[in-house]
């Protein structure tokens, strides 16, 4: 099985690029039918106010191998030939793509459920932050969507 | 004792990234509290490293440890 994985500071879709090229090759001797691809974008409106920028900090050595680990879980899990997670880290701008996740197997089934399994980790297991920077004011956003309010002690 | 403390996301704004002096003996737990503001101390659900690997607030630290404060994950 192939792993892709890594925090990355450019446009994570060039590592997408690279990746899919990959499984073309090795679809050509394999059973890979489909790939799933998902891509997290900064959104420009939040609750009606206007986005900035998201701001997105790494425990970067812990990250890393969280990324790889449930990349190669999943795959395993599902059967599948080829995955792939980059996660952006730094500052990111609406429209901007924060994570790229993809899967290549047999079938829409194993691909589908892969990359929504893949997606739902990364949100709790790794320890990746993210900033809300916000016309109305900075936010730090947690796991399960909520929003903090920047203040300094 | 001299530990490196590191936070990372809204912690980060509360815990400032250097040295800090704990007596010999001192847990994780015993730690954490100290560090952490009132206000933020049981608000949120905090994970804690040392040197590298996830450590439990019984942890005993040593001299020269690092240990990191995470809060709730938000990657995606």
């Amino acid at each position: 099985m192939i792993v892709r994985t890594g925090l990355v500071e450019g446009d994570p879709l060039t590592l997408l690029q690279g990746f899919l090229g990959e499984v073309s090759k090795l679809a050509v001797d394999s059973e890979i039918g489909g790939v799933e691809v998902f891509v997290g974008v900064v959104k420009g409106r939040v609750a009606g106010v206007r986005v900035e920028k998201l701001v997105y900090t790494a425990y970067s050595e812990v990250a890393s191998r969280v990324l790889e680990r449930i990349a190669r879980e999943e795959g395993e899990r599902f059967g599948l030939e080829a995955v792939a997670i980059f996660h952006r880290v730094g500052e990111v701008k609406p429209g901007e793509a924060t994570v790229v996740i993809a899967a290549a197997g047999r079938g829409r089934e194993e691909v589908n459920k892969a990359t929504r399994a893949m997606i739902d980790r990364v949100k709790k297991e790794a320890p990746i932050f993210k900033l809300e920077v916000r016309e109305d004011g900075e936010y730090w956003v947690l796991g399960d969507e909520t929003r903090v309010k920047r203040s300094r002690s | 004792m001299r530990v490196y403390v590191k936070a990372y996301g809204l912690l980060s704004d509360h815990v400032k990234e250097g040295f800090y002096e704990f007596r010999e003996g001192a847990t994780v737990g015993e730690a954490v509290e100290s560090i952490l503001p009132d206000g933020i101390r049981g608000r949120f659900s905090i994970s804690v490293f040392v040197n590298g690997e996830a450590a439990t607030g019984e942890r005993v630290l040593r001299e020269g440890d690092k240990v990191v404060l995470l809060p709730p994950s938000s990657g995606g």
